[in-house]
């Protein structure tokens, strides 16, 4: 941990940062896309998508391939700003199984560089990336779990399985895959951006990587997950982090 | 003398006493010199015939010779207008049995006509730039096009000036490569500088043959003086409802033009509400479906309407027939344009038009007046050509080479010779290469992936038949927004598609919504396998299609004029009497703005201070000053919060009012300096223009939209990959291209500078308690550019402001101290 009392002030003022209670803990809402858990030192960031540029652009699409320097870069003042003991990458890190492949060596040198300046990596799986691209350090995991909290890509919901797993629904999950986003309007000026919603019993992670699009919080399936009246989103948009009204979305 | 004279065949002449007429003097011109010259350039008014006058060489040389395969291809900027030329061909060579085919393709023509006409060309083939684009982009192109004699360009005028206009003259080039001897014809209306278009038609190693028909009869142009109060701001003309159906009732047929879309639809509501005749009176808008438009052109073409509203889709060459009056609602924007439009009625060159102008607010009578004064004294507006857009030549070069393998250097020397681009720099071109190539990134060295290939002589052809498709799929320079077909429902899910509107729209609407489309009132269902479901309904005050679609280019010439009409109030005269007391009250409540200053006027308005700079130097000029002015105001702590600009003037809204000394500060020529640049990439204006580049230069595909709604999550904006660029590619061409788009179509440097000089310690500040009548129109006008920056950070910190917030931030605190005592 490397943060501070002015630190944290500063950035809560400036709107950097907001401030939410979920799971009986206190969570940092970064405004550039991340969750920090003080408490317990770890760092959340999901959807990663490293090489979506190169994948694109194998199927005849002349984007710039440099999504994955652009979300390096990104990642890495984020965790140099929090120093974090634990990142835990929420799936899709990667975004085909031949990711690592079409990294560049320089690229694959800031990963790994990162990577290991962590104390505890966990690559929690995504439907992207079911396995961990060989060579790569940090550790695979399936999800997480700790104590009631659960960190996983994709939710598990009641009506999954019979009634005996139902009971072991975790209490809290923290999930990624769904790449939320928002719009609201505030005195006659839209905004709309990426965003978190923050349920009672669920959290769901924007999406970091850099060329990653997203689904409105509006669209039925976000809503089914997280109802309307229990939630909350905090929309990030020019820097800056912000509850949306209820009212304004 | 009459034996060197081309005299017509028998048979065509046969054909035009039948029909009464005469060979004109520039028909017979044209067949005189169809042999001498590579590139003729027709100039003459709207009515002349003149589209059958460039068919006339063509249609003889067919006549007396056997030709198989095509022998002329007919291009027009509209898809309605080849269908009309099409039947106005298709009337002589029925009467005279000539042997030729002629055709159209567009993009509505089904795949196997496309198929058929591919194999069997016909003679003659109507169609748009688009289309020939994606035929010349086939492995058989030099076998369609090889023995092609002449290629007609009607409406050249409203091609040459933009970005369509560049891609054509591509498209031209390459024809020029597979039928080196092709002639070349451009039809046009009177245009302000025909030498620029001839060069501009016959491409770089010549200019093209003029023939210029004298103007006819100067059109009878009337402002409306209506007895109705007519109102300050607004757009909607409803004030002048009555006057407007009176009209109609005067008239044979009327063709009534608006400016937008929602414009039509709104008034062609509230004519119906007025129509106590029951008069036949039509809508007509590219948004309506095809089978719409069609139906409303059949009953036009019998006569069986009296009246139809319309926007710009119906302002080029489509004949009417019996048009005998144009009224022009809203201001006209540009004096070409409104000659245009009221050349529409009466298509004889020797009677006038007549046309009434109906203003919708009390400004844009001054345009109007302006505009009648321009047409008096014969002055026309024209844009300069700019050089070409360099978005286009990735989609040229691939385009060329879906067609057959080649290789940089040919395509280089290829492209020079379009005008519009024979100033390319080959460093440029290397770069697109790069970037068709590749991607052209600086990074990309440890890809194997590149969309062409390279073959053993050297040669490139496209990788793979994905690459092809994709590119033939988003051929063309039109971005337009994503659209939603309407479907008009009237039991269960059964209904009929009735045109569409853009996704924008659709995704603000919630259920029981309602809106004008297809001049009902519709009720919003649903969004549907990206269909609009509505069901029509009976509600009072729909909210009103806000689609952007036919938003129209102001032109930067009537702003002079009314400015030299404001200085000048012995003019003021043939101004309505509501228009003079509209101005006296702006000399009272605040001033008048004069030649030699520039007012700046204050005030508050919706809980923010407006400044509004009265330059009347164009949209362009005032955009680019729109840019500087609120990032100096930002440093002033002034929090600006957004801008909207006309030709007359900007408007900037801002948290906090500024002062006399500030607005010194402003305006002054150094905010030109080494801010710019900054200032500029950081626009969101910029990001727009690279949103255009990079479809255009097939960076993403705009296609993707019509798929499912999950493609979202898929698909990414271009800000994200512009946003890439800058941080980690800075010198990636398509920034610079993006850059330079912004510049053709949005900013004008230059104006600005020279403004600036001119005014400096000229501005008037004006403090005002409320809005003047003056700048009523201009705070409504609806398109305003957001500020990034303190205005808007002020804004979200009072959104964001809740109550636990301060409790948790104690909270963490106090985690934070226990954390880092050991």
């Amino acid at each position: 941990m490397a943060i501070t009392d002015k630190w944290v002030t500063e950035k809560v003022a400036t709107g950097r940062i907001t401030i939410v209670k979920f799971a009986e803990h206190l969570w940092l809402l970064d405004a550039r896309g991340v969750a920090y858990i003080p408490a317990l030192d770890f760092l959340v960031v999901s959807d990663l998508h490293f090489e979506k540029g190169s994948y694109l652009r194998s199927y005849g699409n002349p984007l710039p391939s440099l999504d994955t320097r652009a979300t390096l870069t990104r990642l890495r003042s984020v965790i140099e700003d929090y120093t974090p003991s634990k990142v835990i990458s929420l799936g899709d890190s990667f975004h085909d199984k031949h990711s690592m492949s079409r990294m560049t060596q320089q690229d694959r040198a800031l990963l790994f560089n990162l990577v290991n300046h962590v104390p505890n990596w966990d690559w929690v799986e995504g439907n992207h990336d079911p396995v961990l691209p060989e060579g790569v350090p940090g550790t695979a995991l399936k999800q997480l779990t700790h104590d009631r909290l659960c960190f996983q890509h994709e939710p598990t919901t009641a009506y999954q399985g019979d009634s005996t797993t139902r009971k072991s629904l975790p209490t809290y999950q923290v999930i990624g895959h769904y790449h939320p986003k928002i719009k609201t309007k505030v005195s006659q000026r839209r905004y709309s951006g990426k965003c978190f919603v923050v349920g009672n019993n669920m959290l769901m992670m924007p999406a970091f990587g850099q060329f990653t699009g997203g689904l409105d919080a509006n669209e039925q399936v976000l809503k089914d997950l997280i109802s309307v009246s229990e939630r909350a989103c905090y929309l990030m948009c020019d820097d800056i982090i912000f509850k949306v009204s209820p009212t304004r979305e | 003398m009459s034996a060197k004279r081309p005299s017509l065949l028998p048979v065509f002449r046969q054909w035009f006493s039948d029909k009464g007429w005469q060979l004109r003097g520039y028909q017979q011109k044209m067949l005189a010199q169809k042999d001498k010259h590579n590139a003729i350039l027709l100039i003459a008014p709207t009515g002349a015939g003149k589209t059958l006058s460039g068919f006339l060489p063509s249609l003889t040389e067919l006549y007396q010779h056997d030709h198989s395969g095509m022998h002329t291809l007919y291009i027009s900027p509209l898809k309605a207008l080849t269908q009309d030329i099409h039947r106005n061909l298709l009337q002589p060579i029925e009467d005279m049995a000539l042997p030729i085919s002629a055709e159209t393709r567009t993009g509505d023509t089904p795949s196997h006509k496309r198929q058929r006409q591919r194999k069997k060309p016909p003679h003659i083939l109507l169609t748009t730039p688009e289309s020939l684009m994606l035929m010349l982009s086939y492995a058989d192109a030099d076998r369609i096009f090889g023995k092609l004699k002449r290629v007609i360009i009607d409406e050249a005028h409203s091609l040459y000036t933009n970005k369509r206009g560049d891609f054509l003259a591509l498209a031209l080039a390459r024809l020029n490569i597979l039928s080196p001897t092709l002639q070349r014809i451009g039809l046009s209306a009177t245009v302000a500088y025909p030498e620029t278009l001839a060069a501009w038609l016959a491409g770089t190693k010549d200019t093209a043959h003029i023939i210029k028909v004298k103007a006819g009869e100067k059109p009878k142009v009337q402002l409306l003086k209506s007895k109705a109060r007519m109102p300050f701001g607004g757009f909607m003309a409803r004030y002048a409802i009555d006057d407007i159906y009176t009209a109609i009732c005067e008239a044979k047929t009327t063709l009534v033009f608006v400016n937008t879309r929602a414009q039509s639809e709104l008034l062609f509501q509230m004519l119906w509400e007025a129509n106590t005749h029951s008069l036949p009176i039509a809508l007509y808008h590219g948004s309506l479906s095809k089978e719409q438009r069609r139906k409303t052109e059949t009953m036009m073409a019998n006569g069986m309407l009296r009246a139809v509203v319309c926007t710009s889709a119906l302002e080029l060459g489509i004949d009417w027939g019996d048009v005998d009056k144009v009224i022009q609602v809203g201001a006209p924007k540009g004096v070409s344009r409104l000659l245009q439009r009221i050349g529409r009625a009466n298509h004889r060159l020797d009677e006038p038009s007549e046309a009434l102008l109906i203003p919708a607010n009390r400004f844009e009578a001054l345009e109007c007046q302006a505009a009648i004064t321009a047409i008096k004294k014969g002055q026309l507006d024209g844009e300069a050509p700019q050089p070409g857009a360099l978005d286009i030549i990735p989609q040229f070069i691939l385009n060329c080479l879906c067609s057959t393998s080649s290789t940089p250097d040919s395509l280089y020397k290829e492209i020079l010779n379009a005008t519009p681009y024979q100033g390319l720099e080959r460093s440029d071109f290397d770069k697109l290469w790069q970037f068709t190539l590749d991607g052209g990134s600086a990074l990309n060295a440890y890809e194997r992936y590149q969309r062409l290939k390279i073959d053993d002589d050297g040669r490139y052809s496209p990788a793979n038949r994905r690459v092809i498709q994709r590119h033939r799929q988003n051929i063309g320079t039109i971005v337009e927004a994503g659209r939603l077909k309407v479907k008009r429902i009237h039991r269960g899910n059964q209904g009929k598609i009735i045109g569409e509107v853009e996704e924008s729209f659709a995704q603000q609407l919630t259920p029981t919504d309602t809106f004008y489309f297809s001049g009902e009132i519709l009720k919003f269902e649903a969004i549907r396998d990206m269909q609009l479901h509505a069901r029509p309904a009976k509600a009072k005050e729909p909210k009103i299609p806000s689609y952007a679609g036919g938003q129209m280019p102001l032109s930067t010439f009537l702003a002079e004029g009314v400015r030299e009409l404001l200085a000048q109030p012995r003019r003021w005269r043939t101004l309505p009497a509501q228009v003079k007391d509209w101005l006296r009250l702006q000399q009272a409540f605040s001033q008048l703005p004069s030649p030699e200053k520039v007012l700046v006027e204050q005030f508050p308005f919706r809980q923010t201070n407006y400044t509004l700079f009265y330059t009347f130097d164009g949209r362009k000029a005032n955009q680019t000053l729109g840019m500087l002015l609120t990032r100096r105001m930002e440093k002033m702590g002034v929090k600006p919060l957004s801008f909207s600009v006309t030709d007359y003037g900007l408007s900037i809204s801002a948290v906090n009012p500024i002062t006399a000394e500030q607005l010194t500060q402003l305006f002054q020529p150094d905010i030109l300096g080494d801010e710019l640049e900054d200032w500029m990439l950081q626009a969101s204006m910029l990001k727009r223009a690279f949103r255009q580049v990079a479809v255009v230069s097939g960076l993403t595909e705009q296609r993707y939209h019509a798929s499912q709604k999950t493609m979202k999550q898929v698909t990414f904006s271009t800000d994200l990959i512009y946003d890439t660029l800058r941080a980690h590619d800075p010198d990636h061409i398509l920034l610079a291209v993006a850059r330079a788009d912004a510049e053709r179509e949005l900013l004008d440097v230059r104006r600005l500078a020279n403004l600036l000089i001119r005014y400096v310690g000229q501005a008037t500040l004006v403090n005002l308690e409320k809005v003047s009548p003056m700048a009523i129109p201009i705070v409504l006008n609806v398109r305003s550019e957001q500020i990034k920056g303190a205005g808007a950070q002020s804004v979200i910190e009072q959104a964001s402001l809740y109550e636990e917030a301060q409790t948790m931030l104690d909270e963490v605190r106090a985690l934070l101290a226990t954390q880092s005592t050991p």
